[in-house]
């Protein structure tokens, strides 16, 4: 059975009007094989779908104050292209999604890996975001995005154990606190797979296959973030940082594995509006004049972090915290290798510096045959000096 | 000043309730001293307790259960001490929620032989260990826990513990039906997770340094049987990552194995053992004879990056291996493509199917180093191997 909903309530006849308004009452709150959504769907009371596949080839939704929208181990297919731009926004209102599987097909749409895309699927405005379980797929890199909040504060956000598949941009929460989002599995996300701006949030358990899709994008980018935790997270050859913050202030970056990055496995570079733009994160930002937090108080505890390019580097810091970590590279030779983890080159303007219980190990060598004699130890990864393996 | 009846009345109560909880079994905050060879042969529980078994051991037997919570155990293994917790007869121990530091004395550091001494040993009984902490103060010298060949286990449930520094951790020798769950073993030498037996399921465990920059894989399983290995983090394992040898029904799916110095895994039917497997051949000798032989093994959606070789498998009939990534770095193309040839890299396998894999070339760690063939995924194809 089709259903169809559009946005053409009022053109319609009575006769019309009638027949979908008592489709309308099977329709909310009640399962249906299938339904196709076309235009602009406003959402003003509470909707539900339940095991039901969603044509959303030509229609989305908006919800609106009063309005929640909840889809439930349903199908969801839907195009995006500059006349059907989104698939759910929201001005207000709340949004609850569990256990869907959600094909976006991209058209019309240039690819564009070095600039923000411009089409976030889920652009949200205020109220609540519940997102649990949820496998989100689009078939073209570097075009859409998943979500994005903006200026207006937005708090609670539950993101959980989604599956979040070539975006590009993942979860943009400009200005959101106290959000949760943990379990999640990003694959190829290109730009930055979780952006925040704001406070208390909290990222765990998430696994990051390729962040950046081998052309540019971060794990996770903070930028003006407080009192956010980041913890037990898999981040896996990212093509830029693994993890990126700016104007960060009481953050906890604990029990982490971050391996083969391109780049740096964590940098904290010091707070520069000039900075935020050349690494075009400014696109990310809400559009309001932004004055950038120092970096103070900030703890790196009990990550292992191997086989990225670099370890760990910061600009202007105060109290850093560093302890318990384990970092893996492998040099050409050991002048090379004391020169790169030496933090008097890596940390150069960090102030009041935990720096204790730190391991250095060489990796082991990809070249058959090569020697692995200098990667049989652990060793300390000295505050000063850089490590030198005797 | 003579207590009142009232108050005489009291006192005999609580003294009376104490004795009871005594008897019942249960203690309090207290530092109790274990003798050796203390025979557990009625149920017995410690609570929020301190042992001190620098000296001493359980020997649980008679169908007993000792369950230990909440409580700190200080115990020393040495070879006039070779064992801490022996389960016996139809016993069973329980621990969850303890602090156990042992005290290695007088073992001479071995890191390529097995331990003679371990902190758990069965002989007959079962064993469920949850949210405990263990640690050692020498590498090289003592092991976990092990069970023996010659008397099948079951059901050994081992769930949210930490093991560090032991020279090999679970060794699960004719036991089936086990579960190794979300269990985080750190810089433990030799075997860390050794199965030989049926229906087990090794799940959500992270190993780090498997090992210990000496000698010992993440897994072994040898000689089993619908063994179910899915959502393990290994991290720079010394050898191998996932072991199997001489196994049926194997199911290898969504784990990750992160910067081993050789395979992160090797599938085998007959003991073709190099010298650094040396320890998985004594283990598999001391077990009765059983067919050769490897058949319906499944790899599947595995995440292997930076390790030497990717999969290596030799006599199998029937692998199964699809949607895995491999990211692996190599110096030149004529030695990526001899690398990732499956026609030297899987030896007299049949039943073969191989789909939706994929190559990344890992990202250089030379300083100024080329990055151009890192940049993209190329499928991992079924024979020839991998051109960039």
């Amino acid at each position: 059975m089709q259903i169809y909903q559009t946005g053409q309530f009022r053109k319609s006849s009575y006769f019309s009007k009638c027949v979908i308004a008592t489709f309308s009452f099977f329709m909310i709150n009640h399962a249906f094989a299938n339904v196709v959504i076309t235009g602009n769907q406003n959402i003003n009371t509470a909707t539900t779908y339940n095991n039901t596949t969603l044509d959303m080839s030509n229609g989305r939704f908006t919800i609106n104050t009063g309005g929640t929208l909840t889809i439930q181990n349903s199908t969801i297919n839907v195009t995006i292209s500059p006349s059907n731009p989104f698939f759910t926004a929201m001005t207000n209102g709340s949004l609850v999604m569990n256990n869907n599987i959600v094909n976006v097909t991209v058209s019309g749409i240039t690819p564009n890996p070095n600039s923000q895309s411009l089409y976030p699927i889920m652009p949200i405005q205020q109220g609540s975001v519940n997102l649990n379980g949820n496998t989100f797929t689009t078939d073209t890199d570097f075009t859409v995005s998943l979500l994005q909040t903006n200026v207006p504060a937005t708090t609670n956000f539950s993101i959980t154990n989604n599956t979040i598949k070539h975006f590009h941009g993942g979860l943009y929460l400009n200005n959101s606190s106290n959000a949760t989002v943990s379990g999640n599995t990003f694959w190829n996300v290109s730009f930055s797979n979780i952006y925040n701006s704001g406070q208390l949030n909290n990222f765990n358990n998430n696994i990051f296959y390729f962040p950046g899709n081998l052309r540019l994008g971060d794990a996770i980018d903070l930028i003006n973030a407080t009192g956010v935790n980041i913890q037990n997270n898999i981040i896996s050859s990212s093509s830029n940082y693994g993890i990126y913050i700016m104007g960060g202030q009481n953050i906890s970056i604990d029990n982490n594995k971050i391996v083969d990055g391109l780049s740096y496995g964590i940098s904290i570079p010091t707070s520069s509006l000039q900075k935020v733009n050349n690494k075009s994160l400014a696109q990310l930002l809400s559009k309001k004049k932004l004055t950038l937090l120092s970096n103070s108080n900030i703890v790196i505890n009990n990550n292992y972090i191997s086989l990225n390019r670099y370890g760990l580097s910061g600009g202007v810091i105060n109290q850093l915290i560093v302890t318990g970590n384990t970092f893996i590279q492998r040099f050409s030779d050991s002048s090379i290798r004391q020169y790169w983890t030496n933090n008097d080159i890596l940390l150069p303007s960090a102030s009041n510096v935990t720096w204790a219980n730190n391991l250095y190990k060489e990796a082991f060598t990809q070249d058959v045959p090569g020697d692995n004699s200098n990667a049989l130890s652990f060793v300390t990864f000295p505050q000063h000096g850089g490590v030198f393996i005797p | 000043m003579e207590l009142s009846k009232h108050m005489k009345k009291r006192c005999f109560c609580i003294i009376s309730n104490l004795t009871l909880l005594m008897m019942t079994g249960l203690s309090y905050a207290q530092t109790i001293v274990i003798h050796p060879n203390t025979i557990i042969s009625f149920s017995k529980t410690y609570n929020n307790a301190t042992l001190d078994m620098s000296n001493g051991s359980f020997i649980i037997k008679n169908n007993a259960t000792l369950t230990i919570n909440n409580s700190s155990i200080v115990g020393t293994l040495s070879p006039t001490n070779p064992t801490l917790f022996t389960v016996d007869g139809a016993g069973s121990l329980v621990m969850n929620t303890n602090q156990v530091n042992i005290t290695a004395t007088n073992i001479a550091q071995h890191p390529t032989t097995q331990s003679l001494q371990y902190v758990i040993q069965v002989a007959q009984g079962k064993v469920n260990l949850s949210n405990n902490t263990f640690t050692i103060n020498q590498p090289y010298t003592a092991g976990f826990l092990i069970t023996t060949s010659s008397i099948p286990t079951t059901g050994i449930q081992l769930v949210n513990n930490n093991v560090s520094n032991f020279h090999g951790v679970f060794y699960l020798i004719s036991s089936d039906n086990a579960l190794i769950k979300n269990n985080l073993l750190n810089t433990n030498s030799y075997g860390n997770i050794v199965v030989m037996g049926s229906n087990g399921t090794i799940t959500g465990n992270t190993i780090s340094f498997s090992g210990n920059d000496r000698l010992g894989n993440s897994m072994d399983i040898i000689n089993s049987d619908t063994m179910n290995i899915s959502q393990n983090l290994l991290l720079t394992p010394t050898c191998h990552g996932v072991y199997v040898l001489n196994s049926n029904n194997v199911t290898i799916d969504s784990n990750q194995i992160f910067g081993g110095i050789t395979y992160a895994i090797n599938l085998l039917s007959n003991p073709e053992f190099e010298a650094q497997d040396e320890y998985v051949h004594k283990l598999a000798a001391s077990l009765p004879a059983r067919p050769l032989g490897a058949t319906n093994i499944v790899v599947s959606n595995n995440f292997m990056s930076q390790n030497r070789y990717g999969i290596a498998a030799t006599d199998i009939t029937n692998l199964n291996v699809f949607n895995n990534v491999f990211i692996q770095r190599f110096s030149d193309a004529v030695s990526r493509q001899f690398w990732t040839n499956n026609s030297i890299l899987l030896q007299n396998v049949t039943g073969l199917l191989w789909t939706n894999n994929i190559y990344k070339e890992a990202f250089t760690q030379d300083i100024n180093g080329d990055n151009s063939q890192s940049m993209t995924i190329v499928p991992f194809p079924q024979t020839g191997g991998i051109v960039l």
